[in-house]
């Protein structure tokens, strides 16, 4: 196993048979497309758990809130766990789409096709690039 | 049928253990159609899909590249062992090199008096993730580096040679003691500047 330079490719399903110039074109767009979505998606992660920290450590402010009003507090808290639990199937879910994205790209860079690869690596480039900064802003 | 992952590859190996594997196998055509236009029908015949222990015969990644004595499987065990060692290093190192950059434009941004409290804020969220900016280029750069290199370890742990992957186990593990000391170093520098 080496890798090759051919616009004669199969990936994944029997049915995605590549065997012609423009194919390999296509292919390779889509291959782009779904290794962009890939890094959003890592950074996206990030980006959650991040979140889920901030929900976890109470903040100073809270410690004081307890011996004030117990009610209320209690109140808050079910409230900020229903929070955490959304958010944490979110982000499970979010995995889900990652691990199964993260081992298609993996079977796809198994064919050892060089433009399935470039495209790749370029799409990882391009993601990283994008999100990084756009995430991170809002 | 619309739910078979083949690569040529799998179907390889599928096809060898024909006989064990009643679970929902295709039949032989999509194997067939495989190995006749893909036109790799040749090479994909050396795919082994357990693993093994050996020097001859074994071709890593590129076409030249054929492992066939004791002296090459050493020196390709180093080279990997280095790769999957500069893995490791590469990721702690954009960790920091982020940190770093962060740390640097939030004192950029200190000594610039706003007139108003909101001004500063902003200014001081938003430098830090422009798009055009030099550490978010290297950045880009690095974590392409780093998912070529990903990429290329998968792909030596997929030959299933035994020493090979040993020696990708051994460089990340390598890797990870020695660059994780540093990081937390590091850690430790940012927080004095908190």
């Amino acid at each position: 196993m080496h890798f090759y330079v051919s616009d004669r490719v199969l990936l994944l399903f029997s049915c995605w048979n590549v065997h012609s110039l423009t194919g390999m074109l296509l292919t390779m767009m889509v291959i782009l497309l779904i290794a962009t979505v890939y890094e959003i998606l890592k950074v996206l992660t990030v980006k959650l758990d991040k979140k889920a920290l901030d929900l976890i450590t109470p903040t100073p402010l809270t410690a004081e809130e307890v011996t004030e009003t117990a009610p209320n507090n209690s109140a808050r808290n079910s409230s900020s766990r229903q929070r955490w639990i959304r958010l944490h199937s979110s982000q499970s879910l979010l995995h889900i789409v990652q691990v199964a994205i993260s081992y298609l790209l993996m079977l796809c860079a198994m064919s050892y096709n060089v433009w399935v690869f470039l495209s790749i690596v370029v799409g990882a480039g391009i993601g990283y690039f994008l999100a990084y900064p756009l995430i991170n802003r809002c | 049928p619309g739910f078979n992952f083949t690569t040529g590859a799998m179907n390889m190996s599928m096809h060898d253990h024909h006989n064990h594997h009643n679970m929902a196998m295709p039949t032989d055509t999509p194997h067939q159609t495989a190995n006749g236009s893909g036109g790799h029908g040749g090479m994909m015949m050396m795919m082994q899909m357990t693993f093994y222990f050996g020097h001859k015969n074994v071709e890593l990644l590129f076409p030249g590249l054929v492992i066939n004595s004791v002296g090459g499987m050493v020196a390709a065990c180093v080279v990997i062992f280095l790769l999957a060692m500069l893995y490791e290093g590469l990721k702690i190192g954009r960790e920091c090199l982020l940190r770093k950059s962060q740390v640097n434009v939030r004192y950029n941004s200190m000594p610039v008096p706003g007139p108003n409290g909101t001004m500063l804020m902003e200014t001081h969220k938003t430098v830090g993730q422009q798009m055009l900016s030099v550490p978010h280029i290297i950045q880009t750069m690095l974590h392409i580096l780093q998912v070529v290199i990903s990429y290329f370890l998968m792909l030596v742990f997929m030959t299933y040679n035994g020493y090979l992957c040993i020696a990708v186990a051994l460089g990340a593990g390598a890797g990870y003691f020695v660059f994780s000391w540093k990081k937390a170093v590091v850690v430790d520098i940012t927080e004095h500047c908190h």
